[in-house]
């Protein structure tokens, strides 16, 4: 009963005027950023964190989940528009959107992933305003022995899946993890690596990392790309399925948003993940199945669902554990902590009423999408039209003005240009970025767990698999690792000689 | 199906360029595996200051090391895209000329970036932020100096648009200078 009582009071706070205008803008922001091909929910929020800083932690929440929202919805669009996925949750959209588009359908293949992607967001945000309590509270139990193992196979995770070699996403965790000690140490104040400048004490600043790794790092993709968008579709038709198409699909997207839950609850696993799964899922239970690549509208409900309902399951553990498990709710994290409030479980008792405003902000996100989505498919798909003489600008100075922003030191421009090198040539060079931003989120929690664990255990190192909870998810962590290298070996073994079949 | 040419990736420039990246990498673990020596034990090694450091970066200097010796002995195929990152959505060539393209390749735009960074302060966000975007949209504009005027204006209305939402609605600092 006290869930619904603060779920009441949480629609009464996010219904308060300027709180549902911030989720609002962040839905429109999140919508438009997203058709914008390139611009991913990741570097769409890190560019606009900085809108955030002046504001309250409950409507600088609400906008930047928003942004989430919308943008996981409208990379769909430019799909189908331009057979060209906004980001990579949507990749699989291309295989029966951009068909549609090509019909003359692509008002109806957008209007179907609005619709299917409201559904899978509504019911994620179901399914965490209930599961996350349920995890808190379980974790206020939880000693740094058991962090240190959440936090572990929180990384292990990423790595497993980030990319298609472990070895390369161990090399991007470590590095993220060793940056993540820079500054001054949290347990016996001293510094380490500051090389004698008094701005590293504080450590390696998380907003400007995360602009230079993402969104600079774009900046210099974009200027060695070509600019030509020759396979644009023109025709956009109806913007609303039909009653007898949707519920043609109302199955596959139940299904998508079930797949996208528990997948975004893993650790690492991501959009793409979910929404692949969901697509070959809805294929193989279809009744049409040849059908599907030239353009089935159950093809692209089902992974729409499932990208969008990734949103609330993945910020089950960010929101009751403190630990993310994608770079999206890394980025997150790290707004709630420039915010002052630390996520994790004690959070649902000491800020509850925060919690559940945040619960009832994505639904109302979701609710808030099916209502901008719909009525600006026209809009949005022309969106996807931007030349990138003046995108590349765009993204340019509000990377560097947000950087700067949060301190107003030029020390983090520098930065933000450092990590704008990295990531460029790790993208590059086939590394994963992701786990360089969970390395610099995890590494502190994961130190400070791993030292107080041997602390309170007098150096004993069995403590970590003593305890059940901790031994069962170090476990689970050498599993993946050892299934994400026998995955990888595989896959390079095809790539070398594709005549060897995938077994699995 | 013949066997790919494992001898081409070997000689590439891209094969040696991913080796000098994790060269770099592995240099920056070294320094910090040096430079954490100096950072105090602390009562035991893995509970002090110094310990948890120097595991993470023996780690990564092994990790590099094994994989710098991976790519010299198992060369694999040109690297694809990254699932955590957006594929590249404009990838045709446009017929630019070679002076633009120069300019606007990745290192062009870090040396304009840096010349950014290096002028905020000095001329002020608005001044720096507009020679930076014309600076950057009129090598990528397929007319390139005839786009000027037109690129000028829109860049300039983009620079006020960012200007007004962080100094008169967000109340956030932008380096002041010249013009403000």
């Amino acid at each position: 009963m006290e869930t619904f009582e603060w779920l009441w009071q949480g629609l009464n706070t996010v219904l308060q005027p300027q709180n549902l205008l911030f989720n609002i803008i962040g839905v429109a922001l999140g919508i438009l950023f997203g058709a914008i091909p390139g611009l991913t929910a990741t570097l769409a929020i890190a560019l606009l964190l900085p809108f955030t800083f002046g504001m309250e932690p409950l409507p600088a929440m609400l906008m930047l989940l928003g942004i989430f929202s919308g943008t996981m919805y409208s990379s769909s669009v430019t799909a189908i528009t331009i057979n060209t996925p906004g980001n990579p949750a949507s990749a699989v959209m291309v295989l029966d959107g951009y068909p549609l588009g090509q019909q003359g359908k692509a008002g109806k293949a957008i209007g179907m992933a609005c619709i299917s992607s409201s559904i899978g967001s509504f019911l994620s945000v179901i399914v965490m305003t209930f599961m996350a309590p349920l995890i808190a509270t379980f974790a206020l139990r939880f000693s740094p022995v058991e962090y240190f193992a959440v936090g572990l196979f929180g990384l292990t995770a990423v790595i497993g899946v980030a990319g298609r070699s472990v070895l390369r996403g161990v090399i991007a965790t470590g590095l993220g993890v060793l940056l993540s000690t820079v500054g001054m140490d949290a347990i016996m104040p001293y510094p380490r690596f500051t090389m004698g400048q008094s701005a590293l004490q504080t450590g390696i600043p998380f907003l400007p990392a995360v602009i230079g790794l993402f969104a600079i790092a774009e900046v210099f993709r974009l200027a060695g790309a070509g600019a030509a968008l020759d396979k644009t579709v023109r025709t956009i038709g109806k913007t609303l399925p039909s009653w007898s198409e949707f519920k043609g699909v109302i199955k596959e997207v139940f299904r998508g948003s079930a797949i996208g839950m528990l997948i975004g609850i893993l650790p690492g696993a991501g959009g793409t993940m979910a929404s692949f799964l969901a697509y070959s899922e809805t294929r193989r239970t279809s009744k049409n199945p040849e059908k599907f690549g030239k353009g089935e509208l159950a093809g692209v409900a089902s992974p729409d669902a499932a990208s969008n309902s990734l949103t609330g399951g993945s910020m089950i553990p960010m929101l009751s554990l403190g630990i993310p498990g994608d770079a999206v709710t890394a980025v997150l994290l790290g707004a709630l902590v420039v915010q002052g409030v630390q996520p994790g479980p004690a959070l649902f008792t000491t800020q509850p009423d925060l919690v559940y405003s945040i619960f009832v902000g994505m639904a109302l996100a979701a609710f808030m999408m099916l209502i901008l989505g719909l009525s600006s498919i026209r809009l949005v798909a022309s969106i996807v039209k931007i030349p990138r003489h003046y995108l590349l600008p765009f993204i340019a100075i509000f990377s560097f003005v947000g950087a700067f922003a949060e301190s107003g030191m030029m020390y983090d421009v520098w930065i933000a240009i450092a990590f704008g090198v990295l990531g460029f040539f790790m993208n590059r060079y086939d590394f994963p970025v992701a786990p360089i931003v969970l390395g610099l989120i995890l590494g502190p929690i994961i130190e400070s767990a791993f030292r107080r664990s041997l602390t309170l255990s007098d150096g004993n190192w069995l403590v970590f698999i003593n305890r059940p909870i901790s031994a069962t998810l170090l476990a689970m962590a050498v599993l993946v690792v050892v299934f994400s290298i026998r995955r990888t070996r595989k896959a390079a073994a095809r790539r070398l000689d594709p005549k060897i079949e995938d077994s699995s | 199906m013949p066997a790919p040419d494992r001898t081409s990736r070997r000689r590439s420039p891209q094969l040696w360029a991913e080796i000098a990246f994790l060269g770099g990498v592995l240099v920056v673990s070294v320094t910090a595996l040096v430079t954490v020596g100096q950072v105090p034990a602390g009562d035991t090694f893995m509970t002090g200051p110094r310990g948890f450091p120097t595991v993470i970066s023996g780690l990564l200097v092994l990790a590099c090391g094994v994989r710098i010796v991976m790519a010299l002995l198992r060369p694999e195929s040109s690297p694809g895209t990254d699932a955590d990152q957006a594929p590249a959505p404009m990838d045709k060539p446009t017929g630019r000329p070679a002076w633009q393209r120069r300019i606007t390749g990745p290192w062009g735009v870090l040396v304009i970036s840096m010349g950014y960074a290096l002028l905020l302060q000095p001329l002020g966000f608005i001044l720096a932020s507009w020679l930076y975007g014309v600076l950057l949209a009129v090598p990528l504009h397929p007319k390139g100096l005839r786009s000027l005027p037109t690129v000028a204006v829109i860049v300039g209305g983009l620079v006020l648009l960012a200007w007004a939402t962080f100094v008169l609605w967000l109340r956030a600092p932008l380096p002041t200078g010249v013009l403000g």
